[in-house]
């Protein structure tokens, strides 16, 4: 396997498990508490990201999550006080942050290099801080002789080995501890060199002047040489008989009453709370991508086939037959795709509770964020591209939305304020709303920054709230002067609504004036297949969604009248609605201009409902969404209402018409 | 060729190792996340050697390694530890771990301490 592909999997295992400490963290500081499990969990995540950054070479991960490793391992025998928690999840933030933009680096090809000796250093300080305050509790004394004698008569021959151990071996004290454990038994008496083999600093010894075992036994030499020469690292081995003399030096001052000193093993078995682990797997998304590309190809491919002219021309009952199964599996291979795609929104407004955290923690506001339908599923590509625009949303309810708390008191509300984000499916869309109670959006205010601004044309009473409130979405627009930290940070909402209709999304703003502001974001479930009705304009092929289309009927003559402004209009089932001429908009030159002859198409787009006037419909088919060649949307106008284009099952372009763009245009 | 199960709950350490033996004349037969699996895939499998983390979910390294001496007096169990684990590795070693590499390692000590076993 590649580097690239371990560092693939390196960047997927550890940004997931930073979201999962992230998580932890902010439960802990929200409830004030860190519970047993919840620690175990958190040292244990450090743990795994220092082993792998370790491996890596990635030293700056490596190094702040070990710190923050033992600053948890300390809480996990420790306790700590409550009043301790505030500076502990502060330093943990801190790392976590640091952690994230190293790995940030590494995502972006560069390498983490940031010099994190400050950040570590204060954490060890931490560290000292509490230990200092505390005795540590039932930690028995590790200072034991280094003789380990086992009960009963020095009995055999006396034997030194002095073993030197590999440069790369590590912990050599506690090798050395395992060669002595495995000869134990074959023994009658052991004293070492270095004697403390519990104490850490004695590896270094080893690593200096070897290790030295002096052993009393009645086997032979070579079985405690083949026992030795088990363990592993050993670079060099010399096993000598001692003699009588020697023997007596060692041994006879030993002192035969010592209790075996290395059964302090205290079992941390980390048993911690049951995580639900899924049955999951990590997919490149590029090869999604590919796949989802493919299915449309093969839905195009499909139409291609079972519409071929020659082909029906056979009328041949099998082939309808075969075609139709051919549709079945490839709907359900696109369902699947998409399905594979979707994730739910639940990680991404997670991310948003540290936002909120942080902003409240520096503004000193008291803020809550409450999360609804976070099992909500998105695309993907979707959700990624949603992230920021929610990011600046919550930002700016946290920091122009809701008030300071004495401030809200005063207006007799909780001083506690609340940011609500939810998430719910709403027919073929997905609605994300955030809202806050704080003080509202400002109608009298935005109307004036906007004529101001030159950003209204209209008599000031003719401005609808609505359109007071999209106000915030215009380019240049902002009513605050002074640019905060958080918010306003040269990224305006104009970006966050330009964001969003780039994934196709649109976005709309409500607000009572002292209750707070609500923010509907509107996010089409699928983007890139849809099921089109094909209609035909003097010899042109024209689709439009199938989702916007309420009805389509032959009109009669005199169902048709004009308003005094001279536009048509059309009575039907009691209610009155606008008749747009497809081959008008379009400028195409058609024999059907007589509404009678052609056919009306009742289509809702999220503001209106009115009817498309066309030639003929053809037939309903699914069609892939292609973007617009960049030549095109660049140049021009008309461009707004397309969606994009498609290739028809005859090898034919066909424009995909867009009904909100088409009521703007 | 030694057929080696290995554990950790790091996928990412998973990789590395497997990358390491399978390229060196180890046959890297299973993988387990938890000591719980592994002791699951340790009777399934019957691998030559085991390399064992020690901080796991579910159950840690050392419980698994107890486990798995139960079942099998001879098993070749190799410990992946840090530093700082001293205390855990001592018990592991105690234990009946045929011994232990430390965290972050290069491929030739991996190799050389499989290949110290017999």
């Amino acid at each position: 396997m590649s580097d690239d592909s371990m560092l693939e999997i390196y960047l997927y295992e550890n940004t997931q498990l930073l979201d999962e400490f992230e998580a932890l963290l902010l439960t802990c500081e929200n409830t004030e508490s860190f519970s047993s499990e919840q620690i175990a969990e958190m040292f244990r995540i450090l743990h795994t990201i220092k082993g792998s950054s370790a491996m890596m070479n990635f030293d700056s991960i490596a190094n702040l999550s070990h710190a923050l490793e033992d600053l948890f391992g300390y809480m996990r025998e420790h306790n700590t006080r409550k009043n301790d928690y505030s500076d502990i999840s502060a330093l943990a933030f801190e790392t976590l942050d640091t952690i994230k933009s190293e790995i940030a680096k590494i995502q972006g090809g560069g390498l983490p290099d940031a010099d994190v000796t400050g950040i570590t250093k204060r954490i060890r300080d931490f560290i000292a801080i509490l230990t200092g305050r505390k005795e540590p509790p039932a930690q028995q004394d590790e200072d034991g002789p280094g003789a380990i004698v086992p009960r009963g008569e020095l009995s055999g021959k006396g034997y030194a080995a002095k073993i030197l151990f590999q440069s790369e071996a590590k912990m050599e004290n506690v090798r050395a501890f395992g060669i002595v454990s495995s000869i134990e038994n074959l023994c009658t008496g052991i004293v070492t060199e270095p004697k403390d083999l519990l104490e850490n600093q004695s590896a270094d010894e080893i690593v200096a002047n070897g290790f030295t075992v002096y052993m009393m036994s009645e086997e032979e030499q070579s079985t405690l040489e083949e026992k030795i020469r088990e363990a592993f690292f050993i670079q060099s081995f010399e096993i000598r008989e001692l003699d009588d003399s020697e023997v007596e030096d060692i041994f006879g001052s030993a002192d035969s009453g010592d209790e075996d000193t290395d059964k302090q093993a205290v079992s941390r078995s980390a048993d911690t709370a049951v995580m639900l682990k899924q049955n999951y797997m990590s997919v490149n998304l590029n090869k999604l991508d590919l796949l989802m590309d493919i299915v449309g190809e093969i839905v195009i491919t499909e139409s291609t086939v079972t519409k071929n002219p020659e082909v029906l021309k056979l009328n041949s009952e099998s082939f309808d037959k075969a075609s139709r199964q051919l549709r079945k599996l490839t709907d359900e291979l696109q369902d699947i795709v998409m399905s594979i795609r979707m994730v739910p929104v639940s990680a991404t407004f997670h991310k948003m509770e540290r936002i909120v955290r942080d902003i409240s923690v520096k503004t000193d506001k008291k803020a809550k964020l409450t999360i609804i339908g976070e099992d909500t599923e998105l695309d993907k590509n979707v959700l990624d591209n949603l992230s920021d625009p929610l990011m600046h949303l919550v930002r700016n309810a946290m920091d122009h939305g809701l008030e300071q708390a004495d401030e809200r008191e005063a207006a007799g509300k909780d001083p506690m304020g609340e940011i609500v984000l939810e998430a719910r499916n709403s027919g073929s869309d997905v609605l994300i709303v955030i809202s806050d109670n704080g003080r509202g959006l400002d109608r009298e205010a935005l109307i004036d920054k906007g004529i101001e601004k030159g950003l209204i044309d209209k008599d000031r009473a003719d401005i609808t709230d609505k359109e007071a409130y999209s106000l915030i979405f215009a380019p240049g627009f902002s009513t605050k002067e002074e640019v905060t930290e958080f918010s306003g940070r040269g990224v305006g909402m104009d970006v966050v609504a330009k964001n969003i209709k780039k994934i196709g999304g649109s976005v709309h703003v409500d607000s009572k004036p002292g209750e707070g502001m609500r923010v509907t974001i509107r996010i089409p479930l699928t983007l890139a297949i849809i099921d089109g009705m094909l209609v035909s304009v003097g010899g042109f092929t024209y689709i439009i969604p199938l989702l916007s289309i309420k009805d389509s009927f032959k009109p009669g003559k005199n169902d048709v009248f004009q308003d005094p402004t001279d536009n048509e209009m059309i009575w039907l089932r009691d209610n009155c609605y606008p008749i747009v001429r497809l081959h008008q908009v379009f400028d195409i030159d058609t024999e059907i201009t007589d509404i009678s002859e052609g056919i009306l198409v009742l289509v809702e787009s999220q503001s209106q409902t009115f009817c498309l006037f066309v030639d003929d419909l053809v037939g309903e088919q699914q069609t892939v969404v292609k973007p617009m060649p960049l030549y095109i949307s660049h140049n021009f106008d008309t461009i707004k209402s397309m969606a994009g284009c498609t290739i028809l099952g005859d090898g034919s372009i066909s424009l995909i018409l867009d009904i909100n763009g088409l009521v703007k245009s | 060729m030694k057929k080696v199960l290995v554990v950790d709950d790091a996928a990412f350490m998973r990789v590395s190792i497997k990358n390491m033996l399978t390229k060196n004349g180890f046959e890297v037969i299973g993988e387990a996340e938890n000591g719980k699996i592994a002791i699951q895939k340790y009777q399934e499998l019957s691998p030559d050697i085991v390399t064992m983390d020690i901080t796991m979910p579910e159950m840690d390294g050392l419980a698994s390694l107890k486990k798995i001496l139960e079942v099998d007096p001879s098993a070749n169990v190799v410990m992946v530890s840090a530093m700082g684990q001293e205390g855990m590795v001592r018990e592991a070693v105690q234990s009946g771990a045929k011994g232990f590499i430390v965290k972050p390692f290069k491929e030739d000590v991996i190799l050389s301490a499989l290949g110290n076993l017999k």
